[in-house]
């Protein structure tokens, strides 16, 4: 993707820990090869392109040596957390450690990375305990200076340019293509007497421009692909199925999030491979796990068999959207789905999405800087709202299994049953919220 | 409650257009220091900003409970380019909802409505730099250095190339004042 990239020393003493060679083994977009066939890049690779974005981007904003390589090690790091199929984990561990306390406010994934980038051997050989306290405060946020943190998690950030352009060459696409030489071209620093943050020229609001189309079309064209989020949505309910329900052990000491030393130790040891490998097991032969995974591996995945934005349901439905849904309430609803269909509950999924939105993803703020005084992005330019409003869309997807029809035309819903789940969904929804029969 | 709850009853309490981001932003971090709850401000060039507001409202967007519009303010410089303020209120359905809540969360709205009510007597119309203004020196002065002077204020409005006049700056650290979020001489 970059050429060459160059590492120091320390850097190569990094990526020679068994917990960042451990990145290897998890895909950066899961099971989307099911799809794009080439998306089998892995987590590995992705953090090597970070380290040297960033790299460059602090180069380019004039930051000194010490502060370059502090950036380019939580570059090299910012990932070393992730567990198997890289988000759906971090959706698990929140889905199954509700209530759980954390040692912070953070969500479970990051304390996790944390926790392994103070705590690991191996690391902590390369690394000091000063140095990895500095690390943290770049990855959350908390560094004395703003534009470290910016160049690895902010709206602009070294993450999502490395992401974009290799996603996009995987998955085969053009989609995420952009200009990122004249990005970096037209980055800048803005200085006040407290802090420093990262800004653009006003020449770069077009490579800007650019950038946030290629994010857009990568969202709505490739990680919100019907069948990339049908494969998600199948994953995470097998993995909270085999620990949940069918109890399997290794799932609940990976995904069961503990103070204790051991844990970590658990959950290190589980990658994509492992996952699959254990799926196919005689030992867990007839689990939901098993079952779920099959399926996936065998290319029998669920079909989306009804779909609403939103905002088409009724008010009464919306405030409890608005309020957050319990899952007991969605579990209901899978439940009288299932009974619509004909089909197992566990097997229905209701699912709701936005095409690509992220705290960290909006651009609104970026600074553009015209070497008087600085001003959001949003203001400048003329596609972003644009964009943004199409992101931010939200949908109720259903997938359900339609294996004993044969025709494309008879998996698709007749308009009766279409209705039928609309209905049940609104009543179940109103019963929660108290305004139903 | 939800954040996206609170970000709705906070529209709701407002009760007319919250005109700019900037301005809700900043409105939502005064709230939260009156209500004493945490919405995940952090440093920004514009003062403290959360993502995790940000993403509500879009969240909020995308189910229709809310819109956006968009003010266009002529030409910002001889590139061409048009400055835009994004205003938002409530959509129909966004005021059925809130209505809907509120009467179920009398006592969190109750409060929310005494926190906009107390901005608003302390503010008055506070334009988008002054409250930023505000909001970063509480945000500094709330980090630990209490020893900002309105010159201070004034001379940091300055280094970051805002064209914010003495008299708006006063008006800034007043409204602070009348907020009881900084003490006043």
């Amino acid at each position: 993707m970059h050429g060459f990239i160059e590492l120091a020393k320390e850097e190569w003493d990094l990526v020679d820990t068994p917990v960042f060679q451990r990145l290897r083994g998890i895909r950066q977009l899961a099971l989307a090869s099911l799809v794009y066939p080439g998306a089998t890049h892995t987590r590995f690779e992705h953090s090597l392109g970070v380290a040297h974005v960033a790299g460059r981007m602090a180069r380019k904003l004039g930051l000194d040596t010490d502060a370059q390589k502090l950036v380019r090690h939580a570059a090299l790091l910012h990932d070393v957390g992730h567990g198997p199929f890289s988000h759906i984990s971090e959706e698990v561990l929140e889905v199954l450690n509700t209530g759980t306390p954390s040692e912070s406010s953070l969500p479970i994934h990051e304390v996790i990375g944390h926790r392994i980038i103070s705590s690991d051997q191996q690391i902590g050989r390369h690394v000091s305990p000063a140095d990895a306290e500095q690390i943290l405060a770049v990855l959350n946020g908390s560094a004395d200076t703003t534009i470290l943190t910016q160049i690895i998690t902010g709206p602009a950030d070294a993450d999502k340019q490395d992401y974009l352009l290799r996603d996009s060459a995987a998955c085969g696409v053009e989609y995420g293509a952009y200009d990122i030489d004249r990005l970096h071209n037209t980055l800048c620093a803005i200085n006040d007497d407290y802090d420093t943050y990262m800004a653009f020229t006003r020449g770069g609001i077009e490579a800007l421009e650019q950038f946030v189309l290629a994010k857009y079309y990568m969202n709505s064209q490739v990680y919100s692909h019907r069948v990339r989020r049908i494969t998600d949505a199948m994953i995470l309910r097998a993995l909270q199925l085999g620990t949940e329900v069918d109890q399997i052990a290794f799932l609940r000491d990976a995904f069961l999030y503990s103070n204790d030393d051991d844990y970590l130790r658990h959950y290190l040891s589980c990658d994509d491979m492992r996952i699959v490998s254990e799926a196919r097991s005689p030992s867990w032969s007839g689990t939901w796990f098993a079952r779920l995974f099959a399926r996936l591996t065998e290319r029998r995945l669920l079909k989306e068999v009804f779909t609403i934005p939103v905002n088409d349901l009724s008010p009464d439905s919306l405030r409890a959207w608005v309020e957050g849904v319990e899952p007991g309430t969605k579990k209901r609803i899978e439940e009288k789905v299932a009974d619509i269909l004909g089909c197992e509950a566990e097997c229905v999924i209701l699912h709701e999405y936005a095409v690509g939105w992220s705290p960290r993803s909006s651009e609104s703020d970026i600074q553009i800087h015209d070497g008087n005084a600085g001003s959001p992005f949003s203001e400048s330019s003329t596609i972003f709202n644009t964009v943004e409003g199409a992101l931010q869309e939200r949908w109720l997807a259903v997938y359900a299994p339609r294996d004993n029809d044969e025709s494309a035309a008879a998996r698709r819903l007749a308009a009766s049953q279409h209705d039928r789940i609309k209905s049940e969904i609104e009543t179940e929804i109103r019963r929660r919220a108290g305004g139903g029969p | 409650m939800t954040l996206r709850t609170t970000l709705l009853l906070m529209l709701a309490a407002w009760g007319s257009d919250m005109r700019g981001r900037t301005v809700l932003q900043k409105n939502a971090y005064f709230m939260s220091k009156l209500l004493g709850e945490d919405l995940g401000f952090r440093p920004h060039y514009y003062g403290p900003y959360s993502p995790k507001i940000e993403y509500a409202l879009g969240e909020l967007r995308g189910m229709g409970i809310v819109s956006e519009s968009v003010s266009v303010f002529g030409i910002a410089d001889a590139a061409g380019f048009q400055r835009r303020r994004y205003d938002y209120s409530l959509t129909e359905e966004g005021e059925h909802v809130a209505n809907a809540i509120r009467n179920d969360r009398k006592l969190e709205y109750e409060a929310l409505e005494s926190a906009v009510k107390k901005i608003r007597q302390a503010g008055g119309n506070l334009d988008y730099l002054s409250l930023a203004v505000a909001a970063k020196t509480h945000f500094v002065i709330s980090g630990g250095d209490s020893s900002l002077s309105e010159k201070d204020v004034v001379d940091r409005a300055d280094g970051l190339g805002w064209e914010v006049n003495q008299k708006q700056v006063g008006q800034a650290t007043e409204f602070l004042g009348r907020l009881e979020l900084i003490a006043r001489d």
